[in-house]
């Protein structure tokens, strides 16, 4: 437990992961590390949750549009495009 | 490898189809990259009828210059970077380039010499993804430079390599990574603002 606390990341180490590549990027024992720390950091899990909702909510803010205004400008565009 | 090469196959017909402006084959290029393409053009932050506009010139600059496209990148990859330096030039990005953010010095700010929270993050414990926190979230991306935008929708949207993002920002995979990271900080600082001034 001491070796691993030696080796545990701090706060500003796992927000700069969260903020970066993500915890995917990072070999398994560093993704352990970031896990740990998460589980006993109140502060650091609460900015990774913050993290994930702001990716949820983009994602779910940039979805393709759709409807029938986009039949009509798709039509539109394949009428500019096609053989004059 | 199968795949891959069905593919290549499907793309080299499909080009030949395009450069004949054979209807089927303009018809299925607009309905497979359209609604992407207008995604990202409103995700860049282009009012609805200059993100049409863009994604319109986008279509006829590639038919256009055909032959430049080698099928290296995916054709929605391609055609994303068209879209991006029309729609970059249109809001003249140089405005509001990076490096003129001092969000790396904000954030340091939170930490003490040990690199703990010295000022910790508030907000909500759950965060609920409801209309309000989008309407936030929206509003918070508008204050990203259009690189910024453009980086984090290829990336979180349209699930983009690093490697074919950096093909179509011109940028390199240091640069990226920078581009991304600041993104999602300011992103955080600005919620955080928000949070605050509506507890």
């Amino acid at each position: 437990m001491k070796l691993m606390m030696a080796f545990m990341p701090n706060c500003r180490e796992v927000a700069k992961t969260l903020c970066g590549d993500g915890l995917a990027a990072e070999p398994w024992h560093r993704r352990l590390l970031i896990r740990v720390h998460l589980s006993q950091c109140e502060f650091c899990a609460r900015f990774a949750r913050q993290m994930d909702r702001i990716c949820e909510a983009l994602k779910a803010t940039w979805t393709e549009p759709q409807g029938a205004d986009v039949e009509a400008f798709k039509r539109r565009v394949i009428e500019r495009l096609g053989p004059s | 490898m199968l795949e891959s090469a069905m593919a290549t196959t499907t793309t080299r017909s499909s080009v030949e189809d395009l450069r004949a402006r054979k209807p089927e084959a303009l018809t299925a290029m607009v309905n497979d990259h359209l609604p992407t393409l207008l995604a990202g053009a409103l995700a860049i932050g282009l009012p609805r009828a200059d993100a049409e506009e863009v994604v319109q010139e986008t279509f006829v600059a590639f038919l256009s210059s055909l032959d430049r496209f080698e099928g290296r990148s995916t054709l929605r990859t391609y055609l994303f970077g068209i879209l991006y330096h029309k729609a970059s030039n249109l809001r003249a990005k140089a405005r509001r380039e990076e490096g003129t953010d001092d969000i790396e010095a904000i954030v340091s700010a939170r930490f003490d010499e040990g690199g703990m929270w010295s000022r910790p993050p508030r907000g909500p414990e759950a965060v609920a993804l409801d209309a309000e926190t989008r309407r936030w979230v929206e509003k918070c991306a508008e204050g990203l430079p259009d690189s910024q935008r453009a980086a984090f929708f290829l990336k979180e949207v349209e699930g983009e390599t690093p490697a074919a993002i950096c093909n179509v920002l011109g940028v390199s995979a240091t640069n990226l990574r920078v581009m991304l990271h600041r993104a999602r900080l300011k992103l955080r600082e600005c919620l955080e603002l928000n949070w605050e001034k509506n507890r």
